[in-house]
């Protein structure tokens, strides 16, 4: 079999044949979410990359406070201060130090199941008896996992979209890594011994008061984990201050997208000592999109059956979504309705049961169970559909969806008119049936004519098989595909009932004439029925 | 700086992405997964729009096994895993899209045609849809039959490199794409599930016929000898019950079939004129023969009705009578009788025929 390409297809090609491959440095691997594509399913990733990328800044970390302790040899030095006091032999304290990240995040990158982020710059160590140092040409390289949880909004509704979650491996560049952070206690008078940090990790030097104090050089490789940690901690802050930006907008007074970055510092996030290795759920390649909308991988969920309000944003919570803030979401949500809502698939608006089907009424015979719709509850349902879609919002991309979706139903609707001509002749059908029946009954009523004659009619008409033809008639109208009310018509049956049971025609004749009565009002209402299904299919059209 | 270009574009990163966008049909600017389209890390491939009468279809049940070009489509460094990934990736649009109106297999709207007299454009009969739209599901339940019987062979012809074990999983598509065809051509209101309401419809109109024709031929040899007076009232029953059918019902009747039973309409409007009783009894009651064994007659082989329940028992059949027919289930159209007549009278064995 040979593929005949379409005319866009074969332009497609020679374009491309004349092209070329692209060069290397131009291909990305991402869609961009724009006005021409505004269907990318990668635009929130990218965002997020990007203000990761543009919101990054230089933060300080506090790190643990390093004790200290100094003690002077007896015997050297003055024993009081100039002022008389005593000078203290010993002394203990907590340094408070901090080290600055660097400045430049030269690349965040997120993957399918795993993120990337590589920092470039200086680091600058100061505090309390440190020495200002700074490092020049650093580098640090992450890679995170996919955490379990999502990333929170500043009110606490999760996001949609999963925390970095833990290092998988980090790799360091740079004199920083192998050099000491110098520490320098001034003294008075005297040789002194100081010993910085905690057990196990101490180093000690000794000097003299008089010579300016001591001098220590503390190795980075001692807090080289918790420097690590602090700040890959503070990649997943800024990491989270992207994602609240990216799905629900810059905040109105965005000093606190700051603010909440600087918080970091002094407040540790809980999802530290929450972080788990995580994979993305396994999507098979073929999926049915439609089936499902997820957000991210971390979200996702079975769509039931779309429906015309989720084409303005709404219905999120029919997908357990709806406790995701911002508008990013329900764009895609009502996108995604659009491409979807007339499927012929079972989600799809026409094609799911319920379109179909619906429970009886208390008053309905059928009721508890369900039933087939008639043709003029489908059509009402098209028709209020066509309303919903053709109704104008401000909102450019929910306004879009509405577009689409509304092209998209009509085609299927067109696919309807042949059902709903063969509805309207069925019910053309029963008036006609309705019309012999009547005219049967009008020629028993007719005193006019001989007895013998009516008598005739009257047998024929309640002979067994024609009783049994018409009891059987009502569940064939309801299974037919429509439902329809024959009461008069079993009027018509008890009526033969009696007859065949002993009583005469002359003593039938009262109930013959009231049966005839309501045997037309029956019939007129099938004649409403046909006459909805006529208008409704032409107001469906008006509104096309 | 990250440089990006849109996923639509990406078919230009190789000649051979170039070339499965051609072959599958690439929707550059707005293709998305919604639209029948799938993405790969080298472009977004998505079902091409149907032109069902020039039939060329998205959803190609060749698609199900491969029949691409593969070595100018992925070139030769295609390894098994790929190939069995791009196989079962396609097979899985088709399945997903056969029903699609755009992108799929099957077109149940009324089309167009340009009427031979008036040369003017309009919308099909309902017989030269009947015709048509039966026509195309027993080709492509025919195209399905042959994709079963032949799946490892035409899979091993086109996709070689798709491992012999990965068929069971691959022919699990194909059966789910055949059920999903059968289903959305059940429909009754958007498949052609109403046709055979309809049908059920002509025969409940025919059993009303048949009673009130019953009445009508004792009316005329009975009663009209006592009440002459009764001729024009009998012969208005006779045609209007037959025409309550005809008008409703006629496309299931062959042209020559409605034209006989026009003449015997045609003869008994004459019979207003005959004065001599004897004959009128004689020639209403022939024409009252006439017309009952014509309506009783409408699954004879020369009939449409025939032939559509043939087309009918083989689209959502499976060729093994030992199997209870797919039409009687209560999913399909258990809950109509005619459905059961559908299996009967219909003959599929032509089709079955390989």
């Amino acid at each position: 079999m040979k593929y005949v390409f379409s005319a866009s297809g074969l332009a497609l090609v020679a374009s491309l044949l004349s092209v070329g491959p692209e060069p290397a440095h131009a291909a990305g691997w991402r869609c961009i979410e724009d006005g021409e594509f505004p269907e990318c399913e990668d635009g929130l990733l990218n965002a997020i990359e990007d203000l990761i990328d543009e919101e990054w800044q230089a933060l300080t970390l506090s790190m643990p406070p390093m004790p200290l302790t100094c003690v002077k040899k007896p015997g050297t030095g003055r024993e009081l201060a100039p002022d008389g006091s005593e000078i203290t032999p010993q002394f203990t304290e907590q340094l408070n130090w901090s080290v600055t990240l660097p400045g430049d995040l030269r690349s965040f990158l997120l993957g399918r199941s795993t993120a990337a982020a590589d920092l470039f710059g200086s680091i600058r160590t100061s505090g309390s008896r440190f020495v200002t140092t700074t490092w020049t040409g650093q580098t640090i390289n992450y890679g995170f996992m996919e955490g379990t949880t999502d990333v929170r909004s500043l009110q606490g509704e999760p996001l949609g979209v999963a925390e970095l979650g833990a290092v998988n491996h980090t790799t360091t560049a740079g004199a920083f890594w192998t050099d000491s952070i110098p520490i320098h206690v001034e003294l008075v008078d005297g040789e002194w011994t100081c010993t910085a940090g905690p057990s196990g990790r101490r180093v000690t030097g000794t000097g003299r008061g008089e010579a300016g104090g001591v001098d220590l050089d503390y190795p980075v490789e001692w807090a080289r984990d918790n420097v690590l940690h602090l700040m890959a901690e503070a990649v997943r802050e800024q990491f989270r201050a992207a994602v609240r930006m990216a799905v629900m907008g810059p905040p109105e007074d965005c000093s606190s997208c700051h603010a909440s970055s600087n918080a970091f510092s002094t407040e540790r996030s809980p999802a530290l000592d929450a972080v788990a290795l995580a994979t993305a759920p396994d999507v098979s390649h073929a999926a049915d999109t439609c089936a499902t909308f997820f957000w991210t991988n971390s979200r996702r969920a079975f769509v039931e059956r779309y429906q015309p309000r989720y084409l303005i944003g709404q219905g999120l919570e029919d997908v357990r979504m709806g406790d995701i803030p911002g508008s990013r979401i329900r764009n895609k949500w009502s996108q995604q309705a659009s491409f979807c809502i007339a499927s012929a698939n079972r989600y799809g608006y026409f094609s799911h049961p319920d379109f179909d089907r619906m429970p009886c009424r208390s008053t309905e015979a059928c009721f508890p169970g369900t039933r087939r719709k008639k043709m003029s509850e489908r059509l009402e349902d098209v028709r209020n559909v066509a309303i919903q879609l053709s109704r104008s919002d401000s909102n450019p991309v929910y306004q879009e969806s509405l577009r689409r979706a509304k092209t998209e139903s009509y085609v299927v609707i067109d696919v309807m008119e042949s059902a709903k001509t063969a509805a309207a002749n069925f019910y053309g059908g029963l008036v006609n049936d309705y019309d012999s029946l009547i005219d049967d009954l009008t020629l028993v009523l007719d005193l006019a004519l001989p007895p013998s004659v009516r008598t005739a009619v009257f047998d024929e008409l309640c002979s067994p098989e024609n009783v049994a033809e018409l009891e059987g008639r009502e569940p064939a109208c309801i299974d037919n595909g429509e439902y329809c009310e024959l009461w008069s018509l079993f009027n018509a049956i008890q009526n033969c009932s009696e007859y065949q049971d002993g009583a005469t025609l002359a003593e039938l004749l009262d109930d013959i004439a009231e049966t005839t009565d309501h045997l037309e009002g029956e019939r007129d209402r099938h004649v409403v029925e046909v006459e909805a299904i006529q208008s409704l299919w032409a107001e469906i059209q008006d509104r096309r | 700086m990250k440089q990006r270009i849109s996923r639509g574009r990406l078919c230009r990163v190789g000649l051979s992405a170039a070339v499965l966008c051609a072959v599958l049909g690439v929707h550059g600017a707005t293709a998305s997964a919604q639209e029948c389209s799938m993405r790969y890390s080298f472009g977004t491939v998505q079902l091409p729009l149907s032109d069902y009468p020039a039939k060329r279809y998205g959803a190609d049940l060749g698609l199900l096994y491969g029949q691409w070009e593969w070595r100018t489509t992925f070139g030769l460094q295609v390894d098994v895993a790929k190939a069995l990934r791009y196989v079962r990736d396609v097979a899985g649009l088709v399945r997903h899209c056969i029903g699609d109106f755009r992108r799929g297999r099957l077109d149940f709207g009324r089309r167009q045609v340009v009427d031979e007299e008036s040369q003017t454009p309009r919308a099909e009969t309902d017989d030269e849809y009947f015709e048509r739209v039966l026509d195309e599901l027993v080709e492509i339940r025919r195209e399905f039959a042959f994709v079963e019987l032949e799946y490892a062979a035409r899979l091993r012809a086109n996709a070689p490199l798709v491992p012999t074990n990965a068929i069971p999983s691959l022919k699990s598509i194909v059966n789910e794409t055949l059920l999903a065809m059968m289903e959305r051509s059940a429909n009754r209101t958007t498949g052609i599930g109403w046709i055979i309401v309809h049908l059920q419809g002509l025969e409940e109109a025919i059993e009303d016929f048949h009673r009130a024709h019953e009445l009508t031929r004792e009316l005329i040899t009975v009663y009209l000898r006592q009440s002459p007076s009764l001729r024009d009232p009998i012969i208005d029953r006779l045609i209007d019950n037959t025409n309550e059918v005809m008008d409703e019902y006629g496309e299931f009747f062959s042209p020559e079939r409605r034209a006989e039973l026009q003449a015997l309409l045609d003869a008994a409007e004459e019979q207003r004129e005959e004065e001599d009783l004897e004959t009128l009894i004689a020639d209403l009651t022939e024409i009252a023969n006439d017309i009952q064994a014509r309506m009783q007659g409408r699954w004879d082989l020369d009939t449409p009705l025939r032939l559509m329940a043939s087309k009918l028992k083989f689209i959502f059949g499976s060729c093994d009578p030992t199997q209870p027919h797919r039409l009687l289930s209560d999913e399909y159209f258990g809950d109509l009788p005619v459905a059961a007549r559908i299996v009967e009278e219909g003959d599929d064995a032509e089709y079955c025929a390989r």
